[in-house]
């Protein structure tokens, strides 16, 4: 019997003993606030863009955009200052013995033209100038070189100079220089363009542990190879240069806007050509296209496919003088309005541009400064007094879940008010393209006098009782597509907007969930 | 029930087990295994089944989750296991005087708190219009691992415990902190909690923290009386938290009343409403604090066959409520004791024990059920359970 009972008590401590534990699951019900906000211009427009009317009955956007730039790299491509110095022992030295730490009596001394196509400086000014040098000898031990650089100076005006040794048998040893901030005279005295010259002085290097002996013929061969250059001026002919190339702009917001009308009242587009380089220049302007969904449509102006002679910059030492040209685009004299409202995802702007057309005639005083470069700047002017007919934007909004609260059902709550003369309906989409709302959630337009301007808030409240197969859906997918239609009060109006109107909103949810806790 | 059937086999065969009792020779012992073991799980508010659903997991229904009290009620709900091996060895020819050693793990975590966070987390804010304060709140789980060695005599014993604490999370909640409701999408929150967490590492013995305490015990003995008193002291010294210490603190206060546009959009890039971040930061610091010393004072009475008795007993650095209990024990001409007692205190308020007990020459058997209640785990908030076994190498 005892046996019997001990085995009865084993089995049922052992039964007890749970092998794999369920998880702690418990509902709950809360009344959660998702979102609330006052929305209002300056959410998405910074307020120095904005300026107001002269009859301060609406707000215009005004706002420069760069599209081009051309600065340094015209002549990045053309600088090339690799070069080799070789010093051959005069062997008039051979067979002498020389103790550690002796100087050689000798300096050498090299010059080196470049070819920069057709570029011819006077000066070049880096920002920055490393180069990497491989000094190999024939000479059986230590070499010390003293380098200087006669047409390199620093800020405050001295050479360039750096000691640099051969290895301490025959063979091959390397290095940098460092000479950034360096200004470069490439004129030998005024008699040459893109030249630099170094001059050498060597000496027995005192690491060696006995005298040394040249043999005839032992040389030194240093090569120098730019490793990284910034190029801050330069100074000289900056040659002619035919470039031709297309710009893309990418817009990837547009992407997600369509409409079926969206008029602007007097807006205002000018293209700025402001050349900062001291080279005459020659644009043209092939073809400017502007693509939505894969269709393009080209901008009608009389500046497309002609030449316009752009002036070189001025730098007068005390003051410096940009050259501007400006092109004005507006409803009379091009079709950039209608461009514009078709909400374009890509401009692509077909161009060329040839520098000193006519040649050198500055007399090798063009310049360049990193500084100043030649762009090409879009500026708008947009009243905010406009009409729009059921403008769509589509946004794939990301969410992310805990997936450890199930919800089982849930009732959304949007309360807006809406100061705004425009009407905004939403839809919500699942992924799998099904409406999350039966009908569509939609925030009145605000009420507006004869003229359209706002008189008074309209208050829209909107609930949304999300069904349990929906909500399965929703808390797998992690996305949903919202989609938002905006149109004006009517077509015949063009309403403006002011600075102190507002749109406020917040959206609550009471939402029955199961926590799993593992 | 099935706690009910081990209990009714254990003591329906302990008989078996005393025939033999004559049998035993009556040599002097010279060492002593014992070894114990302590669960307990209470509420103020929760019953039994709840914690059976949170260890072995399942569906908490509304039934298992209390009754609903007011939501500035005060509650406190604990967990803790206190597991002991070890030997006791007797001076020559003597039972009384000696040396202990014992390797020890105690568990327990602990938390007090008010009525309406346990609603807000259990049970969502649907009711809950208005403020929950939690400046009440606080809470600590411990797991640590001590070596008591030492020396007892005839009527006392001393000596050291020496800790190694795997995880020791401790925190609290300022005076004033609150969670407004009144406006269901629209909550004020005033928070400034101070929160402390040393980790368990992976190092089998050197720890983040380390403990030194003091074991004491006294009982003494009226004769005239037939009274007998105990004082036990246990673990009565520092706790040094020496490395990886953590902490949250920090005082803020801001009303949420759901994310701003450019929060859920990232259309626009504003700066956060809520700019206080709730990561632990690690620090240098240490931190030093009184261990979770016991204090217990015991008093019986015995008349006869018949044995009263009544103590309290506080726990320092917990949520346990200080206990009183009074109770008695019965010894008949079987070798089996049982008893019964109430108490107040704990992790729950009023609890109605039972115990027995067994003794031969070499075994000496201890089972306590803290609170019957708790048997029936939809009606009792607590349950707890001793089970003690020696045995007498002779």
């Amino acid at each position: 019997m005892k046996n019997i009972y001990f085995i009865l008590i084993v089995a049922i401590i052992f039964s007890g003993c749970k092998k794999n534990r369920n998880s702690v699951s418990w509902n709950t019900f809360y009344k959660l606030p998702i979102s609330s906000d006052t929305l209002n211009l300056n959410t998405f427009i910074n307020q120095d863009k904005l300026y107001l009317s002269d009859d301060e009955t609406y707000l215009s956007f005004k706002d420069t955009f760069e599209m081009y730039k051309l600065g340094m790299d015209i002549i990045d491509q053309s600088i090339q200052l690799d070069f080799t110095d070789s010093i051959k022992i005069p062997s008039i030295l051979s067979g002498i013995q020389f103790s550690p730490g002796f100087q050689i009596p000798y300096q050498f001394t090299e010059s080196h033209f470049f070819n920069f196509n057709s570029t011819q400086l006077k000066e070049l000014h880096f920002d920055s100038l490393i180069f990497d040098y491989t000094v190999e000898s024939s000479i059986d031990g230590k070499i010390d070189i003293n380098l200087s650089l006669l047409d390199a100076f620093n800020p405050v005006g001295n050479n360039f100079n750096a000691l640099i040794s051969t290895p301490i048998s025959q063979g091959v040893s390397t290095g940098k220089l460092n000479l950034n901030g360096f200004k470069f005279d490439l004129t030998k005295n005024g008699t040459a363009f893109n030249h630099i010259s170094t001059l050498f002085t060597i000496g027995i290097s005192s690491e060696n542990l006995q005298d040394l002996v040249f043999q005839n013929n032992d040389y030194i061969t240093i090569k120098f190879e730019i490793s990284s250059l910034k190029i801050a001026s330069a100074l000289g002919y900056l040659g002619n240069e035919d470039i031709v190339d297309t710009t893309e702009i990418k817009i990837p917001f547009m992407e997600n806007l369509n409409s079926k009308n969206f008029e602007i009242n007097d807006s205002e587009f000018e293209l700025l050509i402001k050349n900062g380089i001291g080279i005459d220049a020659q644009l043209k302007l092939n073809k400017i296209e502007f693509k939505k969904e894969n269709q393009f449509q080209a901008l009608d102006h009389l500046s497309v496919n002609q030449n316009m002679n752009i002036n070189r910059a001025l730098d007068l030492g005390y003051d410096f003088q940009y050259s501007m040209l400006n092109i004005n685009f507006n409803n009379s004299n091009s079709n950039l309005p209608q461009l514009i409202s078709m909400f374009p995802e890509q401009i692509n702007i077909d161009y060329q541009l040839i520098t000193n057309p006519l040649g050198n005639q500055s007399g090798y005083n063009d310049f360049i400064f990193q500084q100043h470069p030649l762009s090409l700047d879009i500026s708008v002017d947009i009243p905010l007094k406009q009409n729009l007919d059921s403008i769509i934007f589509i946004d794939t909004l990301n969410y992310e879940l805990q997936k450890n609260i199930v919800v089982s059902d849930a009732l959304i709550k949007l309360d807006f008010t809406n100061e705004f003369p425009w009407k905004l309906c939403a839809n919500l989409k699942l992924m799998s393209g099904e409406n999350i709302n039966s009908s569509p959630i939609c925030i009145n337009h605000c009420q507006v006098d004869n003229l359209g301007n706002f008189t008074q808030a309209i208050n829209s409240v909107n609930e949304v009782d999300l069904e349990n197969d929906l909500l399965i859906e929703f808390q797998n997918d992690n996305k949903i597509i919202l989609e938002l239609i905006i149109s004006s009060p009517d077509s015949s109006n063009y309403f403006p907007i002011l600075g102190n109107q507002n749109l406020y909103y917040s959206i609550n949810m009471d939402v029955n969930s199961k926590i799993n806790l593992n | 029930m099935k706690y009910l059937t081990i209990l009714f086999l254990i003591i329906t065969q302990l008989d078996c087990y005393s025939l033999n009792r004559d049998t035993i020779s009556k040599k002097t012992a010279k060492a002593e295994l014992i070894s114990s073991f302590y669960g307990s799980v209470g509420s103020t508010h929760l019953p039994v089944n709840f914690f059976n659903k949170i260890y072995f997991g399942g569906y908490i229904d509304e039934s298992e989750k209390g009754n609903s009290f007011l939501i500035a009620k005060n509650q406190r709900s604990g967990f803790e296991t206190d597991m002991k091996f070890g030997v006791n060895i007797y001076n020559e020819n003597d039972e009384l005087n000696g040396w202990y050693f014992s390797i020890q793990n105690k568990i327990s975590t602990a938390g007090k708190y008010q009525q309406g966070l346990y609603d807000l987390i259990f049970r969502g804010n649907k009711d809950l219009n208005q403020q929950i304060s939690i400046g009440n709140t606080n809470f600590h789980f411990r797991n640590h691992q001590l070596i008591n060695l030492g020396k007892f005599y005839e009527n006392f014993s001393f000596g050291l415990v020496i800790g190694n604490i795997l995880q020791e999370y401790n925190g609290c909640f300022g005076e004033n902190d609150l969670i407004d409701f009144n406006n269901y999408y629209n909550w004020n929150v005033v928070i400034n909690p101070n929160i402390s967490f040393v980790r368990n590492n992976n190092n089998t013995f050197l720890k983040n923290g380390n403990s030194l305490g003091l074991n004491f015990k006294m009982k003494n003995k009226f004769k005239t009386t037939n009274l007998e008193y105990e004082i036990e002291l246990k673990n009565l010294g520092l706790m040094l938290l020496h490395s990886n210490v953590e902490t949250i603190n920090y005082d803020t206060s801001f009303t949420y009343a759901g994310f701003s546009f450019d929060q859920i959009t990232n259309i626009t890039n504003f700066s956060s409403e809520i700019s206080t971040s709730f990561q632990p930061d690690s620090s240098t610091n240490r931190i030093i604090s009184t261990t979770p010393f016991e204090v217990k004072f015991n008093v019986v009475k015995s008349l006869n066959n018949l044995e009263l008795f009544a103590g309290i007993f506080y726990r320092n650095n917990s949520q346990y409520l200080p206990k009183s209990y009074f109770g008695f024990n019965f010894r008949n001409e079987r070798k089996l004791n049982y008893g019964s007692n109430l108490s107040y205190g704990g992790y729950n308020k009023f609890q109605w024990g039972i115990n027995t007990s067994y003794h031969t020459e070499k075994l000496n058997a201890q089972i306590v059920l803290q609170n019957c209640i708790g048997l029936i785990p939809s009606l009792g908030r607590s349950f707890g359970i001793v089970l003690n076994l020696n045995w007498k190498i002779r």
